[in-house]
Order: C-alpha cells, then structure tokens, then sequence
C-alpha cells in the first residue's frame, strides 16, 4: 500500500537550537501511530508542522499526492488537527464554532449529524453555550466531534486523552479505533503511556529531535524504560 | 462559500457577539477628542487648524487598539491554528480580516463623526461627500497595513509593545495625506486643488494591499 | 570562518577605501571651490548627498535581501538584509545628523522640517521597528523573517514618504541637494568623486557587518551544539 504520509529531513530550530533534526517518517492509510517522548522532545512541534501551523526551516513532505508545506494551501484539506489547545473562540457557542471549523474547510454544514454527534461525545444541550464556559474535559470532547464531522485521511492529535475523565477516554479510544477501519490515519500523542501502546499499531520514540526508535506493539514497559533512558 | 466569506463573516459575528471593540475604540476616540480639547482649550481658541490632525491622531489611536483586540482573539485558545491548519488560502484569510476591521473602523468613525461636529464646532455640510472618501481611502490603507502588523504581532512574545512602534511609521504617508486631504474638503476647496491626496491614498491602499496578501503566508505561521 | 580582514580581496577593498576617502576628503577641503555666503557649511553637501545615496542602497539591500530569504529559507540572505539594515540605518542617522549642522549656519535653526530630512526620520523609525522586531518578534527563525518583512515594508513605503512629506510643506525649503547637477565642473567632478568614496565605504562595511553576523550566527550554533 503506497504512503498517506512521507516527511523527509524535517528540521525546526528555536533561536540555532534544533527541536527536530532531520525528522523523516511515513504513514500508511489505516495506521494508528503512537508519538511518544519527554516533555520537551518536540512532539508538539511536529505536529504542528505537519499540521502547517509552524515553518519548517529544511524538510519536504508529500500528504495523500500533495506536496506539502507549499504556499498553495490545499495539502491541507486532506489532514485535520486538533491541537494541544482547544482552537476554538470563547464567545462562539459549539455550533458556531464548529460551523467555522467545516465551512474553512469547505464542508457544508450539515444540522443533523452535530446533534447526533454531540449526543455521542455526551454534549447533547449545550449546543448554544459559549465555549468559554465549557470545562477542559468539554472542549476535549468537543474537539472530537469535530474530528468525527470533518472529513480527513490523516488526523493529526495532541495528547487527545488528556483531561478527559473514563467515559471520556474510552469515547476516544472508540472514535480513533473507527477512523482506522474506515482506512484512515491517525497520529496522537500521549503521556498516558500504557494507553497509547495499546491502541497504537506503531510506536515511534522522539528523543532530542530525532525518531531514536520504531516499534511495532510494543509493551508499556519497554516504551518507559526507553523514555527514561533518554533521560538527559 | 468561499474562504474569504467565511472568516469575513466569522470576524463580524465575533465582533458583533461581544462588541468589544467597537465599544472601546468608541470611548476611546471620545476620551481622546476630550484630552485634545481640554489641553489646546478648544473653547478659547481658534482650533479649526487642528482639527484634521486631532481627529485623525485619534483615529489613528484608535485603530491601533481595535487591532490590539483583533489578534488578542485569535491567541485566547489558540482559536488562530485553526485557520492556519485549514487548506483556506492564507492571502484570503489575510484579506478577509482586513475587510472586517475595516468595516469596524468605519463604523467607528460614522457614529463619533457627529459628536466630533458637536464638540469641535466642525461645519461639515457639503463637504460630507468628499470627507467620507477620505476616510474611506484611509481606512482601507490602515486595514491593510494594520492586519500585518498584528499578524507580525500576534506570533510576538511582546506583540502589544511592538504593535504601535510597527504601525505608524509605516502609516505616516496615510496621516499626512488624510490629514491634508480632510482639511481641504472641510474648508469646501474645489477637488481638483487636492486630488493628488486622494491619488496618494488610493495608490498606498493598492500597493500594501497586494503586498499584504503576497507576504501574509509568511508572517502566519511560527 | 577566516577573519574578514586575513582574506585578500577584503585587504586590498580596505586599502583602497581607505585611500580614496583620503583623497576625497583633501579634495573636498582643499581643492574644490568655496561657495559664496555659505563657506565651509557648503562642503558638508560633499557627504550629505552621498549619504543619502548609501542610506537608500543600504535599505534597498535589507528588502530584497529579506525577500530572498523569505522565499528561499537561507540564512546567508538574512545576513545580508541585516547587514543592509544596520549600516542604512547608520547612514540615515548620519544624514539626520549632517543635516541640521548645515542648516544651522545656513538657516539659522537647526530642524525646519526639511523633506529629505522629514522622510529620512520616517524611513528611520521604521527600521528602529525592524531591529526591534528582531529583538522581540520570538525566535530567531521566526523574527528573522517578520524582519524581512519590515524592510520590504519599508523599502516600499519610500516612494510614498517622499511625496507626501513634499506635498506635505511645499512652502518649507529643499536642502539644495539636487542642485548639485548644475554646478560648475569644478564642483560636480569632486561631487561624484565623494559619491564613489562613500560608495567604498558603504560597500567595506556591508561585507564587514555581513562577515560579522555570519560570527554571530556560528557562535550561536556552536553554543547550542556545545
């Protein structure tokens, strides 16, 4: 099966620091790919590259056929990203929110599928609140509705599970689990180790900037004793 | 709907939600107008000949908050990735906030036009017509280079600081020409003695504008 | 990196520089022509004009070294617009300061508002902007480019600034700076003389404050590295 996703030789620097060095990987349609790393390790970074929310200096990509980081943003229709932060306006109640969110995209807005939706993610009623009323574990679950309306082969989640109670993890766990039949991409990362080598098909280490290793279903152990052994 | 619209109409309905900075930029230009008045003693003085540049600077003052508030909204929940990692065209997002904030500058300047006329003892009669293109061409000139100058300063740790330090040096032939293009029309000279004014500002609007939205792409992302 | 003064190209560029300015400034003194009512205070024109010339070359360079970097990534074009930026910045600055000593004499008040000095404070403050943006935009790679941006910004911005600023005053003097064409021979033949001085020195130190930031880069590399 050809790739979704090739990066080659991406690198990112703060002030001639290297966050990532050189980063090259590829995903395949229907792979659930766990990003793990410390803190600091430039997970974040890298999805929000991929995502093409930060500038890469060096590095080129190909997403579903399309060259990315060109200035013709329509690689981007193919990827959907949920950040670390909510990416949403507090003023704007759910549905506008989400509204934007399909319409920037180029989707129709479509009434019946939210509700179900937000009836699915336990959000039913709260349709018209601003989003700025709404709790951390509220807008994580919001964010995934989201996810389900839009329509992506890669989606691209950071730390996804976390403030997000039982119910609400299992809810998650389900939605990446249905992406992946339904022959889609997705990477995520997480701190909730044991959960995410669980889901996960593959798992891929960053450390100091670099993809040190790649394992297929690993065990929890292995994934902390290697975290901690990049321990600087 | 195109990209453009979409965030044209998100920019107007987030404006109009709250209000925010049409309330301030109001009170603002209300605030200022009296600071001016009160220190050049508009009631004893003979204050025509300072009139363009009072309410231009306060304009300009003015803008320069609004602007402050328009990228503040995009950093709150980082609400701005949202845009930046949709496949919309980064040239139409640029576009399209430029257009809404200058929709919010001209309403700002329509509703305190008449107090200014109040306070400032302004005859404007006749010269309503010219003076709105003015504001007009000027405005568009202030969006154009004020939605870059927050785009630059919305990704900046201490963007408020360099917002204003940015903004009106390169607003400076738009103050110039506005404020000698409204004293004309206010002392009702035949158009053809200023046009160049007008020329000025049209040729700036076309210029910054084309070259916000080439440049935009670049100063978007971190 | 070998110092900038141990390569030869620099070595002769500098030797070269150094002794035309000479020459130029025995010129200017000592061979050209005293003006009638203005004396000596006419011979700052022998700066002021080429001044002017290397503060707008300096900037041009900044825009489209900003605008290379932005389109192609390399670092080795920032240096460059930086390098344009500071040393136009110097220059305006000297113009800003040359300016008044002459019309001090001449006019009798030091700052009237002229309109080349007018636009030269704007351009000015525009690129105080572009430092600061440098020093506060975030990071390196990030502030680098809002710079670029600025100077493209800026450069664009000069036709404007000098036609409003004009119009702006028209009853205010011009410094007789463009009058310099219809000067005798005497006059005009040491004028170009100086222009290509200031010239050599504005390209010496470009190539000085380019090697000095391409140091700076280096260093900040190995730092990190370290």
């Amino acid at each position: 099966m050809p790739n979704l996703l090739t990066l080659q030789q991406v690198t990112k620097a703060f002030h001639l620091r290297p966050v990532l060095r050189d980063i090259s990987l590829s995903l395949r349609a229907g792979e659930k790919v766990f990003l793990a790393g410390r803190n600091g390790s430039g997970k974040t970074t890298l999805l929000k590259i991929m995502a093409g929310v930060m500038r890469p200096e060096a590095g080129s990509g190909e997403l579903a056929g399309r060259r990315m980081f060109s200035p013709d943003g329509r690689w981007r229709s193919k990827m959907a990203y949920l950040g670390h932060q909510p990416n949403m306006y507090p003023s704007f109640s759910a549905r506008e929110n989400l509204r934007l969110a399909l319409r920037i995209r180029g989707q129709h807005w479509q009434e019946q599928p939210f509700l179900e939706a937000l009836d699915r993610y336990g959000l039913a009623g709260r349709e018209d609140d601003p989003v700025g009323t709404y709790s951390e574990g509220m807008l994580r679950r919001l964010g995934l509705v989201r996810m389900t309306l839009s329509v992506w082969l890669l989606a691209l989640l950071d730390e996804p599970g976390s403030a997000l109670d039982i119910a609400g993890t299992q809810l998650l766990s389900a939605a990446i689990n249905q992406w992946q039949q339904e022959g889609r991409a997705v990477l995520f990362t997480s701190h909730n180790i044991a959960w995410g080598v669980e889901l996960a098909d593959r798992c891929l280490l960053l450390a100091r900037g670099v993809i040190g290793q790649e394992l297929h279903r690993p065990g929890e152990q292995q994934v902390a004793d290697l975290l901690r052994e990049d321990a600087p | 709907m195109s990209s453009f619209a979409v965030v044209l109409g998100k920019e107007l309905r987030l404006e109009w939600r709250t209000r925010e900075s049409l309330a301030v930029m109001l009170v603002f230009s209300l605030t200022v107008i009296l600071l001016f008045a009160l220190a050049f003693n508009v009631a004893a003085t003979k204050i025509q000949t300072f009139v363009p540049g009072l309410l231009w600077m306060t304009y300009f003052f003015s803008a320069a908050l609004g602007l402050l508030r328009s990228f503040g909204r995009e950093r709150e929940m980082e609400a701005y990735d949202l845009l930046l990692s949709s496949p919309a065209d980064r040239g139409s997002i640029y576009l399209a906030k430029a257009s809404a904030f200058l929709l919010l500058l001209l309403t700002v300047q329509i509703i305190s036009l008449p107090l200014f006329v109040l306070f400032l003892d302004l005859q404007i009669g006749t010269a309503l017509g010219p003076l709105l293109l003015v504001l007009l061409l000027a405005d568009i000139g202030i969006s154009a280079v004020g939605m870059l100058v927050a785009g630059l300063s919305l990704r900046s740790p201490r963007g408020e600081t360099l917002l204003p330090i940015l903004l009106f040096p390169l607003l400076t032939p738009i103050l110039i020409a506005a404020t000698r293009a409204t004293g004309a029309a206010l002392a009702l000279r035949p158009m053809a003695e200023w046009d160049m004014w007008l020329m000025l500002l049209f040729t700036y609007c076309v210029v910054f504008t084309l070259a916000g939205s080439f440049i935009f792409d670049y100063i978007s992302e971190q | 990196m070998r110092p900038f003064h141990t390569i030869r190209g620099n070595q002769i560029l500098l030797l070269v520089t150094l002794a035309i300015a000479a020459l130029n400034l025995y010129l200017i003194y000592f061979v050209s022509p005293m003006v009638q009512d203005q004396e000596m205070a006419q011979k700052i024109f022998y700066y002021h004009v080429p001044l002017a010339w290397n503060a707008f070359f300096s900037y041009l360079l900044a825009a489209v070294a900003g605008g290379l970097y932005l389109a192609k990534g390399d670092t080795r074009w920032d240096r460059w617009s930086l390098a344009g930026a500071e040393i136009g910045t110097m220059f305006a600055l000297l113009i800003l300061i040359t300016g008044p000593i002459w019309a001090t004499p001449i006019w009798g008040k030091a700052w009237s508002w002229e309109p080349r000095l007018t636009s030269t404070l704007i351009l000015f403050l525009v690129f105080m902007g572009y430092f600061m943006v440098r020093e506060f935009g975030g990071p390196y790679e990030q502030s680098s480019r809002y710079a670029a941006v600025i100077g493209i910004l800026g450069v664009l911005l000069i036709p404007f600034v000098v036609l409003a600023v004009t119009w702006w005053a028209p009853e205010v003097q011009n410094h007789p700076q463009m009058e310099m064409t219809g000067q005798p021979g005497s006059i005009l033949r040491i004028f170009l003389f100086s222009l290509f001085s200031f010239s050599l020195i504005m390209i010496y130190l470009i190539r000085y404050r380019r090697h000095i930031g391409e140091l700076v880069l280096n260093k900040m590399r190995a730092g990190e590295e370290a």
